[in-house]
């Protein structure tokens, strides 16, 4: 079941979230440093994982299509 | 401070990897090398006792989740995660036991199943943070300053965090960052967990996603017993997301208990060097 892709949107920015403060809690230890770095590495997952759906959505209506 | 800090001595990296070593293969006995008596009876003590209780009240059946690795018809190594983190009890079960399965018995069957998974993972847990312990009370001993050794021991922080995400960077003093990730990594758990309607913390259905989920730690494990009778009720659109929810939040945990570690051990080393100045 596919589900609406706003929410689908909404998750994957949570989730980017969730793993740049991962991410930018190993590189960092204090507060600054961490809420510098936090905002690029959230971009950069979302973006990196949008940009490969967007990549797997055009593949599976076109060349990947079943057909007949 | 950055990760690009302090290290230990080669002579201490040396003694933390055989202590570490003899921890994994069987618990408490890279502290009864260390002369550490008291604590290697107590890990050594409360894994095994972890281990034979789970695969008693799971009926042996967390041996069809392995995989053995064998030469000439003899298996060698029985790979069973998380349960190898105890390494030759694991072993030792493997080779003595088999599970009710091969007598044709369906594991639904076995009322404590979900119990006994939970019980024997700690076991396997347990063992590998007792080797972070070890290693933890030899950075400090190896510390010349008085100070230093008054610091948390990084394998106590690292357990603390993996029991509750966050707590072992919050018992070293990095208040910001044990809210930060516990919030964050709880919030990712419980998300996902809604997600998948509670009911998508099951060892039988898809048994690497729950190894994942199992290392939430100490909220994973409890979760996953509250949440033992839920069933599907209908089909659920971000199902899949709420597994890759709870999964990854076990990954994030074990990063962040990483973490806590690490820097527990700088803190150390940092005090040794301040001392020195």
């Amino acid at each position: 079941m596919m589900g609406s892709p706003i929410v689908l949107i909404l998750l994957l920015l949570f989730f980017s979230v969730v793993l740049g403060i991962v991410a930018s809690c190993y590189r960092y230890d204090t507060k600054d440093e961490i809420l510098a770095s936090l905002p690029r590495r959230t971009f950069t997952f979302a973006v990196v994982v949008a940009g490969f759906a967007a990549v797997a959505y055009f593949l599976s209506a076109t060349v990947l299509m079943p057909t007949g | 401070m950055s990760t690009q800090a302090l290290a230990p001595s080669e002579s201490t990296r040396a003694q933390i990897a055989s202590t570490v070593w003899f921890s994994v293969l069987i618990p408490g006995l890279g502290h009864l090398l260390l002369q550490q008596k008291g604590w290697a009876l107590f890990w050594f003590v409360l894994c095994q006792v972890l281990l034979v209780s789970g695969f008693y009240l799971a009926d042996y059946t967390q041996l069809d989740y392995g995989s053995p690795l064998g030469f000439g018809g003899n298996t060698i190594i029985y790979f069973l995660i998380p349960e190898s983190g105890n390494f030759l009890s694991t072993q030792i079960f493997a080779r003595m036991y088999d599970s009710i399965e091969a007598g044709g018995r369906y594991p639904t069957e076995i009322p404590w199943r979900n119990l006994g998974y939970i019980l024997s993972a700690m076991s396997g847990f347990f063992g590998l943070f007792s080797a972070a312990h070890a290693a933890g009370i030899v950075s400090r001993r190896s510390a010349k300053s008085s100070s230093a050794h008054a610091m948390t021991n990084p394998g106590k922080a690292a357990l603390l965090s993996f029991m509750f995400p966050g707590l072992g960077h919050w018992k070293t003093g990095r208040k910001f960052k044990g809210v930060l990730l516990g919030t964050s990594i709880m919030t990712l758990f419980v998300v996902g967990m809604m997600l998948g309607d509670w009911a998508d913390f099951d060892r039988q259905r898809h048994s690497y996603y729950w190894v994942g989920q199992m290392c939430m730690g100490g909220t994973g494990w409890l979760t996953s017993l509250l949440s033992e009778s839920a069933k599907f009720t209908s089909v659920l659109p971000y199902q899949d997301a709420g597994l890759l929810f709870t999964t990854a939040a076990g990954f994030f945990n074990i990063v962040a208990s990483l973490d806590a570690f690490h820097r527990a051990e700088q803190d150390i080393l940092s005090t040794e060097t301040t001392d020195n100045i």
